[in-house]
Parts: structure tokens; C-alpha cells; sequence
């Protein structure tokens, strides 16, 4: 953890967060390089992006969320969001080209750039066989469109892409062209607590809260005791199942309460974790998916009461030896805001609440 | 089963010296008789034979009149390579990687789809990174005149060389040698080339070859026919201004030429059509015997007879019906009036004087006569090898390891030649007129002779 200097920068970072209405959202900057700021009133550009720094460790640190804001072309030589993409010549590259559609004469087989047939009232007359040309797809058609590059005379159906940098004149190739992508951040319940505590947590707080029911653990945590368990389970051919609960506003800011109830359905070794303000991780180690959804639905059905108001989804989540916990976390929060019942995330049954 | 032993009899009398001095015999005192059909059968003769043996004689004495010299002026321009293929799949890339390979650098290769419904599209744009191949992709089937007009279109070559999808180019020198390595400086496109150093010449055609000769008797007999009707006849008829056909897998064409005429009409023949209409303009017309393109050729029966069924019905449309006034001696020329009369003489009036021959023999007991088929058949033999080691010594095709199916050619022959009739009969007739090839929608709006 960073020392205490770094501790108080890192605590203002977050304290702009909150008073940027608790989501701090960039500035569109088209004199910077960048192209976004966070921070448009910094001293210096350098001090900008240091600040930018701080919150990205305070994402990590799960004090803030991160929230996809926009991507931007960036220059691969000097970053510069000042990139000109355009389409080129295949042949010379050059950025002097037209569309050209082309037209196909039934009659004669002709075939031309539609201003090489002269306009005759409704139609076109050909210059082959001089039949006109009235009604598409019955005595012509446009088998294609065309390129013509006004440099090098050669013609082609698909240009090339091709980013130019302002800033520096660099050319690079459309396929080679970096982007880079833009959040906001979003002061979650643990940066709110965090304020509320006026300091930033140690590191030995791995734990987000604790009293009657189980310990809720931060993002980081639960995902280093899935990854360890995922290991676990690969080595020793066990099974283990990951269930992510959809938590309503009001639960948001009373997870404890959430974490009672749940104490009376899970075992010692099974562990509850905050993945974001709106939903809940449940690690089961040495339990099938199968069983998984059992229980998920046995859970929500048991404590419908109870849950009222709190929970009212959830869905296993599969996870393979070689997935991205992150992108299979952010699935299944993505399938809990859009169905309107409990699923697997495989499977297409649902389970209703 | 007297005739049948009869027959087979005088078959293998042949072998026999005193038979067969005999019959040279009669043969030779049927010169002085005024028997039509004998001296119908002396011009046919003549007309298959003497100028091959005349071209080999020419070979002998004086070779540069055949194959221009390496040395000889060859135009360095850009050399627009069209290809329009349908469902070709990754046999392209290979079809294209022998274009680039040929050793001429100022080229370029446009490939046009024609609705191909695999994977024929994705495998030739992996080509085009080398910088020197485009690829235009059709949303609908057009044809291959059309497509073609599609890649003419794009070319910006003052050259256009037509080519077939499934065939190709001869790395290194010309007929006999080794295949070299692309660096050598007379390539196929070279040699393509080397005519257009007179600017009257508007098109050279190439020698094509048949790559897959050796994959069974079939194969090994077409070698011999393309040996003798494409690579001797051709050469002959290029030297007396009377070539009548470039070969739509391998020509390569003036692109302004191309563009006066405004590419390829639609239907069927699109290579005979575009030949006689560029004689019609009064170029002339060049045969490249040291450019040699490989290709495939129907390897069982029913492909072949479908195959020339095809070539028939497209040279009766377009040689009697759409190019009949290539005949008008006025308009177009002493020999372009003597293409036409060439075609209609031994390519139509022959097979059916020939077939009427057969049914009449037919009619009256052949057996009874056995001697007139023998006779003919071992003529038939004797001239087949003498024209095909002429052509072996020119051209070196076919191989003389072929040589033994040439007792085999005549049968070969034979029902080639029914299905040509009957081609030209659905085709004088107006029977079942439409092919495949050619999308309805455009048939439809096509002028049909």
C-alpha cells in the first residue's frame, strides 16, 4: 500500500469524486493530446494525468467504479487522440479516391461506370449497344461499387484504411491503430464509507463489513479466493460454483442484512463477496453448478419474505479453466439487469424468485 | 459371324505386305479416276495434312518464321491480368501465384467473382497484399462475358490478358524445357508479348497444354487432339492470317481493343465471338507457340461430350448465325471470307457428309464391304502419326509416351463427333437454345440469332 503522502493524495482523489456528484465524469479537451480530462482545472498536464493515476488506483482498490465512457484512436507514436482516419488507394495510398457505381447491361454485356451511360429521360442509353436502360434487375443491374483513385488510375472494391496523426504525421495502418478507452468514475458504498471514515482502509481491511452473518469481502478479495479456488478445483478435478446476486437500490447500502439471511443457507467455507454496489458474489467450493442452481433456487424461493425488497435475482455463473473472471462477472451482471428472472448463465432455464 | 470374321479379316490385312502393297495400288489409280467421292476425300486429306507437314518443313529450314528469337523487341508496359472465375475455391490462389511468379514485373491481376458460394473470395483476397492483385466481388450471378467486362473495366494496363480460373502459366522457358525459375527473362508473358512489337497485331492467343494428360486414356487421347487441333492447327492458320479463334484460357488482347468493342458480349462463346469481332476491325491475330498455359480437361466421357456439345452449339450460333457476314468478301476481307468458309466447309458441311457416309455404308451392309472402313480406318492411323510426331517435334505435345493410344483415336473420335452433329443440328434447328452458364435474367434480354 502506498505510504501515507500517497494515502492522502490518493484520499483526495476520491474526495473529488464525491464532490463531482459522486461520479466524476471526463471533459472533452480537443487541445489536449488526450482529447478527455478529469481534472480540466489541474496545474499541468503532468499533474492531471498523476491524478488520473490515483483513481485508477482507487478502482483497483475498489473505492470507485469504473464506467465506460468512450474510446478514442490514439497515435501509436506520440498518443495523440489527433488521428485522421480515412480510406486510401490499395495500390499508392493515396487518399484521392471516389465511389464509382458501376452498371451492367443485360443486352450486350456492357459493363461501365454509370456516367459512361448517357441520361435519356427516365433511363440511361448505353454506350455499347445504345439500349436504353429503364428498369433495374430486368435489363441491367449494379454488380458492385467501385473505387477509382484519382493518383494512380487503379480501381478496387475495397480501399484501405489508413489513420494519419496530425501531431505528428505519423501514417499507420487501420488494422494497426491503438485505441484507448475513456471512464468515468463512480464512488462506490465502500469509497462512501471510506469518506464517512475520513481515511482509506488498510490494507488488512479485506473485509468490507462483518457482524451476524457472514463476512462480505471486497472485489478484490473475492475474485483472489475464486481464482485460488478455480486453481484449486483444476488441480484436484473438484467442482466449485459462482452465484452473483442481484441486489435491489435499498439492499445496496444494507448488505449486512442480506448477509444474515444468507448465513442460514451457506456453509463455513463458502464466502460472500461485494462485486459492485448492485450485486453480491457467492463462492460454493465443492459444489456442481447443478447443485449451484439448486441451491440459488431453494435460496430465493425459501426466503421470498424475507428477500423482499433486497434480492430478487440471481444466476450461476460457469466458469472454465480459461475464462476472464472479469468478462464473465460483467455477463452476468449484464443478464441479471435485463432478464426478469433468475437464470444460469448457460443453461436457458430460469428459476423465478 | 462370316462377316464379323470377314471384317476383322481385312482389319488386320493391313499387316500384310502384299495386301497392303495392293491396296497402295488402288489407291494410286483412283487418281486418275473421276470418282467424287475420292477426290472429296483427297481434299480432305490435303486440308488435314499438308500443312503440317508444310509448317514442320518450314520448322526445319527456317525457325525463326515460328518462334520469334529471344532477342526480338518486346513492349514493356503494364500488363492488366483478367481472371473470372465462380466456385474456383482455393485452386485460385495457385491459378494467380503462377501470374505472379511469370517474371514480367509491370502486371497486375484482377480476379471477379462470379457469386461464388465458397470459399473462392476469401482465399484469393489473401493475395491481395502483394499489392498487385484486386478482387471485385459480384452480388449476383452475371456470367463470364460479363464478369470478364467487369475486370476490363478495372484494367488499367495497355495490355489485357484473358485467362481461364483453373488453369496455369508456365514458370520459366517455353515448350521442352524445364520448368526454370520465374527469373528467367523470356516468360510466358514475354513471349505473349513479343508479336505486339508489329503494331498491326491486335491479339496473340497462347499455346494451351494439358496438364492432367497423364491421369488415364481419355486424358492421354485429348493431348493428342489439342497437340493437332490447337497447337499445330493454330500455328498454321496464325502464319496464313486465317486463326479464327484465341483461346478464352489464355489471349491477351490490345486493352483498347477491348474497350472499342466494348468487352465481351453476353451468351455463350464469349472467346470465338470477341476473335472474329477484333478480325472484323481488321487486326490481326498472333499464336504465341512458346507461351503455353496448362489446363484440364474433362477426364470421362460424359464431361467431354457435354463439354463439346458446348463449343459446338457456341461456333454454329456464332459462325452461321450472328458472324454470317464475316463471308462478304467486300466488307471484311478476302480471309476473313475464307474463315468462313473454312468453318462452314470442315466444321459443318464435313461431319454431316461424313456421318452420311457411315449411315450409307450403314444402309447397304458395311460388311459386304469391309475393305472401305479398313482402308479408311489405317489411312486414318497411318496420317495421325505422322502429324502427331510432327507435332512432337515442334511443339513437343503430346509426349511421344502416347503415341500408342493413337489406334485408339478414331473410336475416340467418334462419338465426339455425333454429339458435335447434333449440336449444330439443335442449333440450326433453334432446339432448347438456353445453357446454364447463362443467368435467365440476362438470357432473357439477350438477342438470341
Amino acid at each position: 500500500m502506498a505510504n501515507e503522502q500517497d494515502r492522502a493524495t490518493l484520499f483526495d482523489a476520491l474526495k473529488q469524486v464525491q464532490q463531482a456528484g459522486g461520479n466524476l465524469v471526463p471533459q472533452w479537451r480537443t487541445d489536449l493530446a488526450q482529447g478527455y480530462s478529469h481534472f480540466p482545472q489541474a496545474e499541468s498536464a503532468e499533474a492531471a494525468e498523476q491524478m488520473l493515476q490515483d483513481l485508477e488506483f482507487l478502482a483497483g482498490s475498489d473505492y470507485v467504479d469504473k464506467v465506460f465512457f468512450d474510446r478514442l484512436t490514439v497515435c501509436p507514436a506520440c498518443g495523440s487522440h489527433h488521428v485522421n482516419v480515412r480510406e486510401v488507394c490499395s495500390s499508392c495510398n493515396s487518399s484521392h479516391i471516389t465511389p464509382v457505381v458501376l452498371l451492367h447491361h443485360f443486352r450486350c454485356g456492357y459493363v461501365g461506370s454509370a456516367d459512361t451511360f448517357a441520361q435519356a429521360g427516365r433511363g440511361r442509353i448505353c454506350p455499347k449497344c445504345h439500349g436504353r436502360l429503364e428498369d433495374r434487375g430486368t435489363d441491367h443491374d449494379v454488380p458492385g461499387e467501385n473505387f477509382l483513385c484519382h493518383g494512380c488510375h487503379s480501381s478496387f472494391q475495397v480501399p484501405d484504411v489508413e489513420g494519419l496523426c496530425l501531431s505528428c504525421q505519423v501514417r499507420i495502418q487501420g488494422t494497426d491503430l491503438p485505441h484507448r478507452d475513456i471512464y468515468s468514475y463512480r464512488i462506490n458504498s465502500m469509497g462512501i464509507a471510506a469518506i464517512a471514515a475520513g481515511r482509506l482502509f488498510g490494507q488488512d481491511e479485506e473485509l468490507l463489513l462483518e457482524g451476524e452473518g457472514l463476512p462480505i469481502y471486497r472485489r478484490h478479495v473475492i475474485t483472489f479466493l475464486i481464482e485460488d479456488e478455480r486453481n484449486r478445483a483444476s488441480r484436484y478435478a473438484s467442482d466449485f460454483c459462482i452465484v452473483m446476486l442481484r441486489l435491489e437500490a435499498s439492499a445496496a447500502e444494507d448488505m449486512e442484512s442480506v448477509a444474515q439471511i444468507l448465513a442460514g443457507r451457506l456453509r463455513e467455507a463458502d464466502k460472500i463477496g461485494r462485486y459492485d454496489d448492485g450485486h453480491l458474489l457467492v463462492l460454493l467450493p465443492s459444489t456442481e453448478p447443478a447443485a449451484g442452481k439448486i441451491w440459488l433456487a431453494r435460496f430465493l424461493g425459501d426466503n421470498k419474505a424475507r428477500l423482499q425488497g433486497k434480492v430478487s435475482r440471481g444466476v450461476v455463473i460457469d466458469i472454465n479453466p480459461g475464462a476472464d473472471l472479469a468478462e464473465r462477472f460483467s455477463l452476468a451482471a449484464a443478464q441479471l439487469s435485463t432478464s426478469d428472472v433468475a437464470a444460469t448463465s448457460r443453461a436457458p432455464e430460469a428459476v423465478t424468485s | 459371324m462370316n462377316a464379323v470374321q470377314g471384317f476383322m479379316g481385312y482389319l488386320f490385312a493391313a499387316f500384310d505386305v502384299a495386301t497392303l502393297q495392293g491396296r497402295v495400288y488402288a489407291l494410286v489409280e483412283q487418281f486418275s479416276s473421276a470418282n467424287p467421292l475420292f477426290w472429296i476425300l483427297i481434299v480432305v486429306l490435303c486440308r488435314h495434312v499438308v500443312p503440317d507437314v508444310v509448317l514442320w518443313l518450314v520448322y526445319l529450314f527456317y525457325p525463326r518464321a515460328l518462334v520469334p528469337p529471344t532477342g526480338a523487341a518486346i513492349p514493356n508496359s503494364l500488363v492488366s491480368v483478367v481472371i473470372a472465375g465462380r466456385d474456383v475455391g482455393p485452386g485460385i490462389v495457385h491459378t494467380v501465384q503462377t501470374v505472379l511468379d511469370c517474371g514480367y514485373p509491370k502486371i497486375e491481376v484482377i480476379y471477379v467473382d462470379d457469386f461464388s458460394s465458397d470459399d473462392t473470395v476469401a482465399c484469393v483476397r489473401t493475395l491481395e497484399s502483394t499489392g498487385k492483385v484486386r478482387v471485385f466481388e459480384t452480388h449476383a450471378h452475371n456470367g463470364k462475358p460479363s464478369s470478364l467486362n467487369i475486370g476490363i473495366s478495372m484494367a488499367r494496363g495497355e495490355f489485357i490478358f484473358i485467362m481461364d480460373a483453373d488453369c496455369e502459366l508456365q514458370a520459366g522457358p517455353g515448350p521442352g524445357g524445364e520448368y526454370a525459375n520465374s527469373q528467367f527473362p523470356y516468360g510466358v508473358m514475354q513471349r505473349l508479348l513479343a508479336p505486339f512489337a508489329d503494331p498491326e497485331v491486335g491479339a496473340v492467343g497462347a499455346n494451351l497444354r494439358v496438364r492432367n494428360a497423364t491421369r488415364n486414356m481419355l486424358t492421354g487421347l485429348q493431348e493428342c487432339e489439342y497437340a493437332l487441333n490447337i497447337s499445330m492447327s493454330r500455328m498454321w492458320r496464325a502464319s496464313l492470317g486465317l486463326l479464327s479463334i484465341l483461346a478464352g484460357a489464355g489471349s491477351i488482347f490490345r486493352a483498347d481493343i477491348l474497350r472499342a468493342l466494348g468487352g465481351y458480349d453476353t451468351g455463350n462463346g464469349e472467346d470465338g465471338d470477341i476473335t472474329v469481332r477484333v478480325r472484323k476491325l481488321g487486326w490481326k491475330l498472333r499464336f504465341a507457340l512458346d507461351a503455353v498455359v496448362w489446363t484440364d480437361v474433362p477426364e470421362n466421357y460424359p464431361h467431354l461430350l457435354r463439354q463439346r456439345s458446348r463449343w459446338t452449339r457456341n461456333m454454329a450460333k456464332l459462325r452461321l448465325h450472328k458472324h454470317a457476314d464475316l463471308v462478304l468478301v467486300w466488307r471484311y476481307g478476302v480471309l476473313n471470307a475464307l474463315v468462313f468458309i473454312d468453318i462452314v466447309l470442315f466444321r459443318v458441311a464435313l461431319p454431316f457428309f461424313a456421318a452420311g457416309f457411315v449411315v450409307y455404308y450403314a444402309l447397304t451392309d458395311p460388311f459386304a464391304a469391309p475393305a472401305v472402313l479398313t482402308v479408311m480406318y489405317w489411312l486414318t492411323i497411318y496420317l495421325l502419326l505422322i502429324k502427331l510426331l510432327i507435332a512432337n517435334d515442334i511443339t513437343a505435345t503430346p509426349r511421344l509416351s502416347m503415341l500408342w493410344l493413337v489406334p485408339f483415336y478414331p473410336f475416340y473420335r467418334l462419338p465426339v463427333r455425333w454429339v458435335e452433329l447434333l449440336a449444330i443440328t439443335r442449333e440450326l434447328l433453334h432446339i432448347a437454345k438456353w445453357h446454364p452458364y447463362v443467368p435467365k435474367r440476362i438470357w432473357a434480354k439477350i438477342p438470341h440469332w
